[in-house]
């Protein structure tokens, strides 16, 4: 009875099992085209997923940076790349001038140039805007590829290449600087790290001289493109010394360091604003140093063929302490003696407070502070939790990639949690390590499931009811991560930051433009050789949406010309006035958010420019604006605070607005306060401008006060003068009387 | 006999017709917007022996830069253009430059014709004082000339001058009513007569021009006209004493600073779609559309409402007395009611003027793209002081570019709007070009592609091996 009622039992058991069978058969005849299918799906997605901003709002470039790449590129096409090289751009840093052509990574405005140039040629006639907004999805696409290609490198396994692409193309943290608009070096420079280390690997796999050959010229892309190339530059020779102490060490690496180092640098050096700092800045010095090192190497290499075996094992233990040492020391004496140097962003991350304590500019700036635990999770979301799943793989069978892999992740862990902004170089490694350890995870379960369906005998060591679940639960995780980046794209990171919105109660949304309407009055209503004084943030978005010279901008190379303005910010209206005649400012610009509780607004920047105007001038005390111990702007602010420069002009006539219901008149609704000083009239400033949600407030410069009369004078009491004086230089016979007005100059 | 010398009398023009006069002439000056409205009811009588064809009308050269239409009325219905004739005499003598105009039907041998002389000006004001607060209203100068200045014997006229609010005015010999003063009527003015008076009043009307507008139309047989109007604007008016004060003027005090412009609509077709709204730096995100009936009723050419797309446009910020602002309006219309074809024979129909009605233009160009590869292109120019230029315009996967046709205008506004047509000769065979083009270059890099992929090279092999 049993036995007949098995017999139709299996054959039904078995027919399925034929039916899986043909499933997986063809399944994998046709994995190539699900490969390609699949690579080409990440590739529109990573695009789709960055174009929120154009959809939400329109194809503009956004925030500060990209307003000063958007406008090179415009130079450089308008007047090509020669032109650019020598660009001496006076319409910024005034009085100074910057000289663009020697300062700029130009890789990121070259592609755009050449994408432009070449869709040009094939006459379609693109404008260089809706290039340069579009470029980093575009660039996006192509890191899912490489990152796809890097995981296959690692793992020889290209399902794991797959998961990768697809974590690389959506994760919010690399989102956040290459969505539409957002036309940034890293939009471009996140490909050529990515693509590099790719091509790096793949000439470590083969040994090949031509693929070092292409990732020195993958590295060469990074230079041009980004200050972050640094990275590469000491993560390759610290791999390669992490090789050679554990003994791992082959001629294939020795082929492919040698190649990609010596090509690498020197095409390095062809990028001007590079130069001979690939030479000598300490960056590069580990690189150096590898590279003797490894020489060495070889050397007892060939040695040992003529020593016996005893001597071999002494000399390479001395030789080899020696050489690191001196390396070592040499190092040290050098950074000692200043011949190489640490830049100041690179201090920071060799020690996080170093900036704190000296360079308070890179301290204000807020992609510099220390990453929190929330913008971790915000922008690497669960890959974190399968980071150590991908390094426990890599370590646990180590290969010569997947060491590479796991140094690479460890540094950036390190880099990223000193600094936000480094969350960009950690994004792929996390991806790819994520994808690795999934895919890993996955192959596993699948293999328990496989033999379960297809009724291999093979034991399985997990039990298939578990990898079930298993694959369930991993399936969760990566859809909520979708599900996350998806968020994370359309409303986190699609914001251009120019243009702000906010919705009523209706649910409508509702566009402030302040930014564009105060930034185009200037451009049209001022005169075109007008100096407009702001903090440096604004810098940038004023040479590019106003066309007018600035004094300082988001480049910050000169700390003294900040801190200058920082000093007229924070000083008195009459102090400020003199600052500003010196420095032929004709327009103060102010950003004051209190009306409609705009919070990024000047005021609550202005302890740093009171800390950066007082690391050069050291007579602004950071104390003194504190009002009973507290940074305030209700009657309880310090003195100096209420007569400064920014508090005046920031609440100028704020005081008979009424801003909220059921407050007085004047009150701030960022600071939550009502404002202290009420019914000042500014004596050297007038107002020229003010947006219609106030965000944006212009003011002019007035013209000095007529002098008080001349007088003439006798030459009897002119000669008396100068006998009083006692002083070679001959005066007019005209005493000019000073102006009781008129306050002292600075020095004084 | 008399036909050779009534023909005599006719090329003698206006020095010569002494049997022709005015009987009466009506004159009302509208004051009170941006810009001044003249409209004279004139009855010209004809005691001569001959009929009168031509009525010839006098701008003194103080105003003829500022005059931009000109137009007689005849029975409220039609139009007659004015057309402007050399006269040395005019000149020279009286310093004034000579309309003509020409009679449908001429006046007849003692017969008397009454009429409507339209004139429009722009920048006559002169605000006074030159610089006021934002919330202050703006006063403003004109001088006129009270007499009807004209080459005829004028039996009576007066003048009437309508304004929102009269500070002052210089010739005392007037009838102040409701704000609006009546000089006359005189009898028996000789012709070329000046009588000079000073009015000033208030206008808080902002006395706004296009100091330049381009409007571009892109035609392409796909099926689509883009048109791009870009406009520089420009206020003539009073100017910003001292501080702007966003204080007071605020966005929910909605009658502060009036003589700044706010906003401005535009007319469109009613089968416009895809309309933008931009500037350098942008969109402007403050502008609303929507399709209504619109009666546009000044010249009393269209009295019948017409549908349109309204779209109300408000620049980035409102333009104060001196300040500038630009701004471009796009919009598509699809071919089927502008382009008409008989075989390889089209004619495209668009209005000449631009789109924005209550502002005019002081340099005006208007662009005509047609598609790569017509020929035999002819046009009727509507007015006589076109200047025409031609150049190419490379576009989307142009080879020669496309054939672009400039013309340039001074003073231009909605009253010039007649339908311009332009007609040419295009191929069907050229509208496949392009695609064709594109079809055999992506073959040529896939062909390629194959060629080399199956191609096997018998040296590259053995070196791998």
């Amino acid at each position: 009875m049993s036995e007949e009622q098995q017999e139709p039992e299996s054959t039904l058991f078995d027919s399925m099992r034929l039916f899986f069978k043909s499933i997986h058969r063809s399944s994998l005849k046709w994995s190539p085209v699900f490969n390609m299918t699949i690579l080409l799906s990440i590739s529109i997605i990573s695009c789709l997923i960055r174009v929120f901003s154009v959809i939400r709002y329109e194809s503009i470039i956004h925030e500060f940076d990209p307003w000063f790449n958007y406008r090179t590129t415009q130079y450089l096409v308008k007047e090509g790349p020669y032109a650019l090289w020598n660009w001496y751009d006076s319409e910024s840093w005034y009085p100074l001038g910057r000289s663009v052509g020697g300062t700029v990574y130009p890789g990121l405005m070259m592609t755009s140039g050449l994408i432009h140039w070449t869709l040009h040629k094939l006459s379609i006639p693109i404008d260089i805007r809706n290039v340069c907004v579009f470029l980093a999805p575009i660039f996006s696409a192509f890191t899912s590829l490489a990152a796809y290609g890097m995981a296959k490198e690692i793992t020889k396994r290209s399902e794991a290449g797959l998961l990768s692409a697809l974590f690389v193309a959506i994760v919010p943290s690399y989102m956040s600087r290459s969505v539409a608009g957002s036309y940034d070096n890293e939009g471009v420079s996140i490909f050529a790290l990515v693509f590099t280390f790719y091509l790096f690997l793949k000439s470590v796999n083969t040994g090949s001289i031509l693929w070092g050959a292409y990732a020195a010229l993958g590295f060469f892309y990074m230079v041009a493109s980004w200050g972050g190339y640094s990275f590469i530059i000491n993560i390759i020779p610290i791999f390669v010394l992490f090789l050679i102490i554990t003994g791992r060490f082959t001629q294939r690496i020795y082929v492919a360091y040698n190649v990609f180092y010596i090509l690498g640098t020197l095409l390095a050096m062809q990028i001007p604003f590079v130069g001979f700092q690939a030479l000598h800045s300490s960056e590069h010095m580990a690189s150096h140093a590898v590279f003797l090192l490894i020489q060495f190497l070889n050397l007892f290499e060939w040695l040992r063929k003529f020593i016996s075996q005893r001597g071999i094992i002494v000399l390479t233990k001395f030789l080899v302490i020696a050489l690191v040492g001196i390396i070592i020391t040499g190092i040290v004496i050098l950074t000692l003696a200043g011949k190489t140097q640490w830049s100041g962003r690179s201090l920071t991350l060799l020690d996080p407070t170093y900036a704190k304590k000296y360079i308070p500019i890179i301290a204000s700036v807020s992609e510099h502070q220390a990453t929190t635990w929330s913008s971790f999770f915000f922008d690497l979301h669960f890959l974190i939790l399968f980071t150590p799943v991908g390094l426990y793989y890599c370590f646990s069978k180590p290969t010569e990639p997947k060491i590479f892999a796991g140094i690479y992740t460890t540094f950036a862990v390190y880099f990223a949690s000193v600094m936000v902004r480094l969350l960009l170089v950690l994004a792929p490694a996390v991806s790819i390590m994520a994808g690795i350890g999934i895919s890993w995870v996955f192959r596993k379960f699948s293999k328990s499931i496989r033999s379960l369906l297809l009724g291999k005998p093979k034991r399985q060591k997990v039990p298939a009811e578990v990898a079930i679940i298993g694959i369930i639960v991993i399936s969760y995780f990566c859809s909520t991560y979708v599900l996350h980046a998806n968020f994370a794209g359309s409303e986190a990171y699609a914001s251009p930051s120019i243009i702000l919105s906010n919705k009523d109660k209706m649910g409508n949304r509702h566009i402030i433009d302040d930014y564009r309407e105060a930034y185009y009055w200037l451009r049209m209503n001022t005169k075109a050789d007008d100096k407009i004084m702001s903090w440096w943030d604004y810098g940038y978005q004023i040479t590019g949406m106003s066309n007018r010279t600035v004094l300082v901008d988001n480049n910050t190379w000169n700390n003294t010309h900040i801190a200058t303005v920082g000093m007229a910010m924070s000083s008195t209206e009459e102090d400020a006035f003199e600052i500003c005649e010196k420095l032929d400012v004709d327009y103060v610009l102010v950003i004051f958010g209190g009306m409609i509780n705009y919070s990024g607004d000047d005021i609550n920047k202005f302890l740093w420019m009171v800390r950066i105007g007082g690391g050069v001038y050291p007579h602004i005390k950071e104390e003194d604006y504190y009002g009973r111990g507290q940074y305030r702007i209700d009657a309880q602010a310090s003195e100096t605070m209420l007569n400064s420069l920014m508090y005046r002009l920031s609440f100028y006539r704020f005081d008979e607005m009424q801003t909220s219901y059921g407050q007085p008149k004047g009150y701030d609704t960022v600071r939550q306060t009502v404002i202290g000083l009420k019914g000042y009239k500014l004596k050297h400033f007038e107002e020229a401008y003010t947006s219609e949600n106030w965000i944006v407030r212009i003011f002019k410069r007035k013209d000095r006060a007529n002098r008080d009369q001349v007088s003439y004078q006798s030459k009897y009491t002119q000669q008396l003068e100068i006998d009083e004086d006692n002083t070679a230089i001959s005066r007019s016979k005209y005493n000019i009387k000073p102006n009781p007005k008129q306050r002292i100059n600075l020095e004084e | 006999m008399i036909v050779i010398f009534a023909l005599i009398i006719a090329t003698f023009g206006l020095r010569s017709q002494k049997n022709v006069f005015i009987e009466s002439v009506d004159r009302k000056v509208d004051l009170k917007g941006r810009y001044n409205k003249y409209e004279s009811i004139i009855t010209l009588q004809n005691q001569g022996i001959v009929a009168v064809e031509k009525f010839y009308h006098i701008v003194h050269q103080d105003n003829a830069d500022k005059l931009y239409y000109i137009g007689l009325l005849v029975d409220k219905k039609t139009e007659i253009r004015g057309k402007l004739i050399q006269d040395q005499d005019a000149q020279i003598k009286y310093n004034s430059s000579v309309y003509e105009f020409t009679f449908k039907t001429p006046v007849g041998q003692g017969d008397s014709e009454e009429f409507t002389l339209v004139e429009w000006y722009y920048n006559r004001y002169e605000p006074l004082p030159k610089q006021i607060k934002v919330e202050d209203n703006q006063n403003l100068l004109f001088s006129d000339n009270v007499y009807f200045f004209t080459p005829y014997n004028v039996k009576t006229q007066q003048t009437q001058y309508i304004t929102e609010r009269i500070i002052s005015y210089s010739l005392k010999q007037v009838l102040l009513r409701n704000n609006v003063l009546e000089y006359g009527p005189y009898q028996d003015i000789k012709p070329f007569s000046h009588l000079k008076t000073k009015l000033h009043l208030e206008n808080n009307s902002p006395l706004v021009t296009f100091t330049q507008a381009i409007k571009t139309v892109e035609l392409s047989h796909w099926g689509n006209i883009l048109i791009e109007e870009q406009y520089t604007l420009r206020n003539e008016g009073a100017r910003i004493d001292g501080e702007f004060s966003r204080v007071t003027f605020n966005k929910y005090a909605s009658n502060v600073g009036q003589h700044s412009i706010k906003s401005y609509n535009s007319y469109l077709p009613i089968d416009t779609w895809g309309i933008y709204y931009r500037d350098e730096i942008g969109n402007i995100s403050t502008s609303n559309a929507a399709r209504v009936v619109y009666n546009y009723d000044q010249t009393q050419k269209n009295s019948n409402g017409e549908n349109t797309v309204l779209v109300q446009l408000r620049p980035r910020f409102a333009v104060f007395g001196g300040w500038k602002a630009n701004f471009v309006l796009g919009y598509n219309l699809p071919t089927k009611k502008y382009l008409e074809n008989d075989g390889d024979l089209h004619v495209l129909t668009q209005n000449f003027a631009f789109s924005i009605k209550d502002i005019i233009a002081e340099e005006y160009t208007l662009k005509i793209i047609l598609p790569e590869g017509c020929t035999d292109v002819k046009w009727i120019l509507p007015f006589q002081d076109i200047h025409t230029n031609y150049t190419l315009t490379h576009s989307y996967l142009d080879t020669t570019g496309r054939p672009t046709y400039i013309f340039t205008r001074r003073l231009t506004s909605y009253l010039d709007n007649v339908q311009f047509k332009i007609q040419y000769d295009f191929t069907s065979f050229s509208l496949f070009k392009e695609p064709f083009l594109v079809f055999i270059s992506f073959l040529t890099v896939f062909a390629t592609i194959i060629a080399v992929r199956r191609l096997e090279l018998k040296t590259l092999q053995l070196k791998s091996e």
